[in-house]
C-alpha cells in the first residue's frame, strides 16, 4: 500500500507539474521566510543562554531614581560584607575611552576594569591563560579579536606586554589571557579585561556613581529570596548618604539571560523584546500565506480527483485508506517545499544577514526538525479537508455526474475564504512595510535641531591634569583650512560623557523639573549649529555667559566636592521650555530659574531639540551653561566647510598627536553616527519589505493557481454565456471582478489589524509620520494591481476560447 | 441463489421534491447468470446498478448477497465486501490517468493487501484474457476506447469477484470495439462469471441469457433468452 501510495504521488507531482510547482512554491517560500526568521528570535531569545552556569548568573543594579545597568561600587563592598557566599564581582566600564599602545600603534578602546573574582561568575573560555592566574595586577586578558589587533595573532601572545593610558596616567601590562571570541550573542562584552586594584575600582566610591555592573552567582533558591535579602542593604552601608537619600534606594537582581530585553526597558543595550515577538508574527503570517496558498491548491487539486477516489472506493478502498492516502500525498509534498525552503534559506541568508544586520547562520539541527514539524504540520492540514470531502460523498453520484464533489459551494466558499486569509497577512504586512519605510525616511531625513553635516567629533582624554590641552588643541584646530569652528562640550552628537541631572524650578512653579544640565563653550552652540528659536546664544562679552567654574558638575561628583555651580546666563532647549511650565518660548527668556534648590540662572535663550542620538526617545529637557576654561570629560566637535573631510580628518590626526601623543584618536562623523542611529530601523525595515513581498508573491502564486483552476472549471459556464450573447470583454470583466473579491474583502479586513499594530509601533518614536489612509489605500491598488495581473491572462484565456470547445469541455 | 433483492425502494430527496428511482423491486440472480437490464433513461437501471454494487444504498427494503444481509453493513464492511466479491465496468472506463493499465489492472488487489508477486501474476493472466498484454506500460490517455475498456474489464476480473457489473460498457465504443467487448462478457460469462449489465442496446441485451425491462423503477419484464 505505501508503495502504491508514493507511486501515486510521484505520478501526481510529474503528470500535475504546474499544480505541483505552485504548491511547492508558494509552500517554500513561505517557510524560507519563516525559517529565516525563526532563526532571527531564535537568535534574539539565545542571548546569553551559552555562557556556562548563566541560569545562576545575575545582575544586581542599586538605583534611587531609575534603574541602570550599573549601580555604584558600593554595592560590592554591601554584598561582601553580608552575603560572602554570593561571589560577588564588579566590572567598571569606561565613561570614555583609554589607549593602548603597542609599540608603534595606538587604538582608542573601551576596557573593562574588574577584580579578581570575575571568573568566579563567567566562567569564560579561554583560549591561553589559566584562569585561576589570569586576574592578576598589571596583567590584560584580551578577547580573541583584540589580540589579533593588536598583536597580530591570537597564540602565543602570553607575558607580551602593551601599554595602557588612561586619565593621563600610563601602564604596562601582560597579556595574562586570551579569551574564545565571545559569540555575538553576549551582553556582557569582555574585550579588554583589565584586573584592577580595590583602589582603583573604588576611584568614585560614592552610592549616586553608578559606574560598575555588578554579578553575582547564587544558587536559584537564593535568587528567590533576592527581594527579602536585598531589602535595605544600601541602607544598612549608607555610608555619605543622608537617611533621607538612602530611603530612595533599591536594589534588584537581574537575571543574566533576561538582560538583553531587560536592558531595553531602561534605556541601555539590548533589544526591545516586541521587535523579535513581531517578527516571529510576521514569519507566522508567512508560512500562514504558504500553508494556506498549499490547502488551497490541495483542494482545489483534490476536486478535480474525485472520479479517480470514486473509482478507488467502487474497488474497496476505505475511507481511511484514502484519508491516509491524501494526507502522506500532502505531507510528502510539503517536505519537498520543506527541502527548496531549506535550499532557498541557506542561498539567501548571506544576503539577509548584510541586510538586517542579526549575525544569524543556518543551524541545520534547528532548522530540519523545524521544517519537518511544518512540513507534517501543514502536510495534515491541506490533507484533511480533500480527505473529508472527497471521502463522503457517494460513488455512485460521482462516476454518473459532471459535477464533481468539492466543487460546489463549499468547496468555493472554502477556498474564497482561505484566498482572503492569505490576502489579509499580505496586505497586513504591505501596510506595515509602507509605514516602517516612511517612518525611517522620517528619521533619516529629519531636522534635528542641529547641521548635521560638515560635523566631526572625538571623545578627549578624560585627565583632569591635562584639561588646558583642549585649549590647545581647539585653537589649532580651529586654524586648520577650512574648518569653521572647534569646540569642546560634555555633550555632543553620538552622545557625550557625562549625563548629570538637575531638579530645576521657576518662580510661580513649585514643581521642579529635571533638566539635563550640559557644559559647553560660548562657541559651542554655534559650531553645532544650534536651532535658535527665541533670545540669543551665548556671548563671551556678556558678563554671566561664560564664566569659569571650578569644578565642573560632573567633578564635582567625581570629587565628591559640594556642588558649586555658581551663577550663568543659561540656554534651554524647546523640551525644557514645556518642563518648566512656560506659555511659550519667548516668555522663557528672562527668566531666573533655581538649580538644585540653590543656583540661579537666567535663561537667555531658547533653541530647537537636538537629537544627537537614540531616534526613537524623546529629546530630554536640557539646560546649557559655558565656561571660559576646560571641560572635564569633553568632547571635541570641528565644523568644516568648503574641504574634503578626509583632508580634514588628516590634519586633525596631525595636530592631535601634537597635543595628545600618548593617547588615540578616534574621529567620528556626525553623519556617520546618525546613519548608525538610524540604521537598525533600515534593516527592519528591508527584512519587512522582503517579508511582505514574500508574502504578497506567495498569494499571487496561489491566486494563480486558483485562477488556472477556477477557468478550467467554468470553460462550460464561460462557453453558455458566449452563446447567449456575452463578449469577452464581458466574460473577463465578470471573472476580474470575482477574482478580485476576496482580494477586497482581504484589505478590508486587514485594515484595523495593520491600523493597530503600526499605531502601536509609531508610539515607541518621538518623532513619528502620522498613519495617513494613503498607506491603506495604496496598499489597496497594489494588491489589486497585482491581483489583476496575476490571473488576467489565464481570463482572458479562458474568455476568448472558443465557445463549441469551451462546450465540448462539459 | 447468488443475490436476493425484496422490495428494495430508493427514494432520492430534496427540501421541496422527493423523487422515487426504483420501487418495490423484487429479484433473485442466481450464480453464473448473464442479466442484461434495458430500459429507457431515467427508469432506474443504473440506480438498481448501483445498489447491487454497494455503491448506493437503497432507502428501502432488503439485499441479500449469498448468506449476508448488505442494507446492515456499514461503509467499512462494504468496502471490504466489494474488495472482496464485485468487479465493475464503466460506461465511461473510469481508468485512472496517473497510473499505467498494469497499475490500474493492480490496484483492485493493492486494497486487499494481496502480496506483489500474486498480484504481478494476476494482472498478467487478467491481460492476457481480454488482450491487452502488449499496453500493459502504457497510460490511459494513450489508449484507444475499445482498449480502455478491456482494460477496465481487466481490473473487474483480476479479483476473481463473484459477481461482474457492466453499467453500458459498451455506450462509448464504436461497433466492432463494442463487439470485442461483448464476446469477452460472454467468455467470462461461459467460464462461470455471474454478470449483471446496463445497456441500451437490444442487440447485445439478447447476448445475456436473461433480459430485465424496467420502467419507472420498477421492473416490468423479466425474461430468458433463448440462447
Amino acid at each position: 500500500m505505501l508503495s502504491h501510495i508514493a507511486l501515486v504521488f510521484w505520478r501526481g507531482i510529474v503528470q500535475r507539474r504546474l499544480f505541483t510547482t505552485l504548491n511547492v512554491l508558494g509552500m517554500a517560500l513561505g517557510m524560507a521566510t519563516f525559517l529565516t526568521l525563526a532563526l532571527i528570535v531564535r537568535y534574539e531569545f539565545s542571548f546569553d543562554r551559552w555562557i556556562p552556569h548563566a541560569a545562576d548568573i545575575y545582575r544586581l543594579d542599586a538605583f534611587d531614581d531609575s534603574e541602570a545597568s550599573v549601580s555604584s561600587i558600593r554595592l560590592v563592598d554591601a554584598l561582601r560584607a553580608e552575603h560572602p557566599d554570593w561571589n560577588a564581582t564588579a566590572v567598571l566600564r569606561g565613561f570614555s575611552g583609554a589607549t593602548i599602545r603597542v609599540n608603534e600603534n595606538a587604538w582608542d578602546v573601551f576596557i573593562a576594569r574588574t577584580d579578581p573574582h570575575l571568573f568566579d561568575v563567567f566562567a569564560l573560555p579561554l583560549l591561553e591563560g589559566d584562569p585561576a592566574t589570569a586576574l592578576v595586577p598589571d596583567g590584560v586578558v584580551l578577547s580573541q579579536a583584540e589580540a589579533l589587533r593588536f598583536f597580530g595573532t591570537d597564540h602565543g601572545i602570553l607575558g607580551k606586554t602593551l601599554d595602557l593610558t588612561q586619565k593621563g596616567q600610563t601602564h604596562r601590562l601582560h597579556v595574562t589571557g586570551v579569551l574564545k571570541e565571545l559569540p555575538a550573542n553576549t551582553t556582557p562584552r569582555f574585550d579588554i579585561i583589565v584586573p584592577s586594584s580595590g583602589a582603583a575600582l573604588h576611584i568614585n566610591d560614592l552610592w549616586p556613581m553608578a559606574t560598575s555592573e555588578i554579578w553575582v552567582r547564587v544558587s536559584p533558591s537564593v535568587a528567590s529570596q533576592f527581594p527579602a535579602l536585598l531589602q535595605g542593604l544600601v541602607q544598612r552601608h549608607a555610608a555619605g548618604l543622608s537617611e533621607q537619600e538612602a530611603k530612595k534606594y533599591v536594589v534588584r537582581g537581574r537575571a543574566l539571560t533576561s538582560l538583553h530585553f531587560f536592558d531595553a526597558t531602561i534605556g541601555m543595550r539590548g533589544t526591545d523584546k516586541r521587535l523579535p515577538v513581531i517578527l516571529g508574527i510576521v514569519g507566522l503570517l508567512a508560512l500562514g500565506a504558504g500553508l494556506v496558498n498549499f490547502v488551497t491548491l490541495s483542494t482545489a487539486l483534490a476536486a478535480t480527483r474525485a472520479r479517480e477516489v470514486a473509482m478507488r472506493k467502487v474497488l474497496g478502498a476505505t475511507v481511511l485508506m484514502l484519508g491516509l492516502s491524501f494526507t502522506a500525498e500532502a505531507i510528502g509534498l510539503a517536505l519537498i517545499a520543506a527541502f527548496v525552503a531549506l535550499a532557498l534559506t541557506e542561498l539567501t541568508l548571506p544576503w539577509i544577514t548584510t541586510l538586517s544586520g542579526w549575525p544569524i547562520r543556518l543551524d541545520f539541527g534547528f532548522a530540519v526538525p523545524l521544517l519537518i514539524i511544518t512540513s507534517v504540520i501543514g502536510g495534515a492540514c491541506a490533507g484533511a479537508y480533500p480527505s473529508w470531502v472527497l471521502s463522503r460523498f457517494r460513488p455512485a453520484t460521482v462516476l454518473s455526474s459532471a459535477r464533481l464533489p468539492g466543487s460546489g459551494r463549499l468547496g468555493s466558499r472554502l477556498r474564497e475564504g482561505l484566498t482572503i486569509v492569505q490576502f489579509s497577512f499580505a496586505v497586513t504586512l504591505t501596510i506595515c512595510t509602507l509605514v516602517i519605510w516612511r517612518q525611517t525616511h522620517l528619521l533619516q531625513t529629519m531636522d534635528r535641531g542641529f547641521h548635521q553635516s560638515g560635523l566631526l567629533v572625538s571623545h578627549l582624554p578624560n585627565d583632569p591634569t591635562e584639561r588646558l590641552r583642549q585649549q590647545r588643541l581647539s585653537d589649532l584646530v580651529r586654524d586648520l583650512p577650512g574648518v569653521t569652528g572647534a569646540t569642546v562640550s560634555d555633550d555632543a552628537p553620538g552622545g557625550g560623557s557625562a549625563g548629570i541631572t538637575f531638579d530645576t524650578t521657576r518662580p510661580g512653579n513649585a514643581t521642579p523639573a529635571i533638566l539635563a544640565v550640559i557644559g559647553t563653550q560660548s562657541s559651542t552652540l554655534p559650531v553645532w549649529g544650534a536651532h535658535l528659536l527665541a533670545g540669543r546664544l551665548f556671548d563671551s562679552s556678556h558678563d554671566y555667559d561664560s564664566r569659569p567654574m571650578p569644578a565642573a558638575p560632573f567633578d564635582s561628583f567625581l570629587t565628591g566636592q559640594a556642588l558649586a555651580f555658581g551663577t550663568h546666563n543659561v540656554v534651554i532647549n524647546e523640551s525644557a521650555v514645556r518642563a518648566l511650565g512656560f506659555a511659550n518660548d519667548a516668555s522663557a527668556i528672562g527668566t531666573p530659574i533655581t538649580l538644585h534648590g540653590k543656583d540661579v540662572q537666567t535663561i537667555i535663550g531658547v533653541i530647537a531639540d537636538m537629537r544627537f542620538k537614540d531616534s526613537r526617545a524623546s529629546v530630554t529637557p536640557a539646560l546649557y551653561y559655558a565656561i571660559s576654561g576646560p571641560i572635564g570629560y569633553g568632547v571635541l566637535s570641528v565644523r568644516y566647510r568648503n574641504a574634503p573631510e578626509n583632508t580634514t580628518r588628516a590634519a586633525i590626526a596631525t595636530i592631535w598627536k601634537q597635543v595628545y601623543p600618548e593617547s588615540a584618536l578616534n574621529l567620528r562623523s556626525v553623519g556617520d553616527i546618525i546613519d548608525e542611529d538610524v540604521r537598525p530601523e533600515q534593516q527592519r525595515g528591508m527584512l519587512m519589505i522582503v517579508a511582505s513581498f514574500v508574502t504578497l508573491s506567495i498569494s499571487c502564486v496561489g491566486l494563480y493557481g486558483i485562477a488556472v483552476f477556477n477557468v478550467r472549471r467554468r470553460l462550460f459556464e464561460i462557453g453558455v454565456r458566449k452563446v447567449l450573447g456575452a463578449t469577452a470583454q464581458q466574460v473577463t470583466r465578470l471573472l476580474i471582478l470575482q477574482f478580485l473579491r476576496p482580494v477586497m474583502i482581504a484589505n478590508i479586513a486587514a485594515w484595523p489589524v495593520a491600523w493597530w499594530v503600526m499605531r502601536n509601533w509609531l508610539s515607541g518614536f518621538d518623532r513619528r509620520i502620522s498613519l495617513s489612509p494613503l498607506y491603506f489605500a495604496l496598499t489597496a491598488l497594489i494588491v489589486l494591481a497585482l491581483a489583476v495581473l496575476t490571473t488576467l491572462f489565464q481570463i482572458r484565456r479562458g474568455a476568448r476560447s472558443a465557445p463549441a470547445i469551451a462546450l465540448g469541455s462539459s | 441463489m447468488l443475490i436476493e433483492l425484496s422490495h428494495i425502494q430508493r427514494l432520492y430527496r430534496s427540501d421541496e421534491v422527493q423523487t422515487t428511482a426504483l420501487q418495490d423491486i423484487d429479484l433473485q440472480i442466481e450464480t453464473g447468470e448473464f442479466v442484461a437490464i434495458m430500459g429507457p433513461s431515467g427508469c432506474g437501471k443504473s440506480t438498481l446498478l448501483n445498489i447491487l454494487g454497494t455503491i448506493d444504498r437503497p432507502t428501502g427494503g432488503s439485499y441479500r448477497f449469498g448468506t449476508q444481509e448488505l442494507t446492515a453493513m456499514n461503509e467499512a464492511e462494504l468496502a471490504k465486501f466489494r474488495r472482496e466479491h464485485l468487479g465493475y465496468v464503466f460506461q465511461s472506463f473510469n481508468l485512472i490517468d496517473e497510473l499505467t493499465i498494469e497499475e490500474n489492472i493492480e490496484l483492485a488487489l493493492i486494497y486487499r493487501e494481496m502480496p506483489k508477486s500474486e498480484r504481478r501474476e494476476r494482472v498478467a493472466h487478467a491481460m492476457d484474457h481480454v488482450g491487452i498484454a502488449h499496453r500493459a506500460r502504457h497510460y490511459p490517455s494513450q489508449l484507444s476506447g475499445g482498449q480502455q475498456q478491456r482494460a477496465a474489464i481487466a481490473r473487474a476480473i483480476v479479483g476473481q469477484p463473484s459477481l461482474i457489473l457492466a453499467d453500458e460498457p459498451t455506450g462509448n465504443l464504436d461497433t466492432d470495439n463494442g463487439a470485442q467487448v461483448m464476446d469477452i462478457l460472454q467468455r467470462l460469462n461461459d467460464e462461470g462469471a455471474t454478470i449483471i449489465m446496463v445497456t441500451h442496446s437490444p442487440s447485445h441485451a439478447d447476448l445475456a441469457r436473461r433480459r430485465i425491462d424496467m420502467l419507472d423503477g420498477q421492473v416490468v419484464v423479466s425474461v430468458r433468452n433463448a440462447i
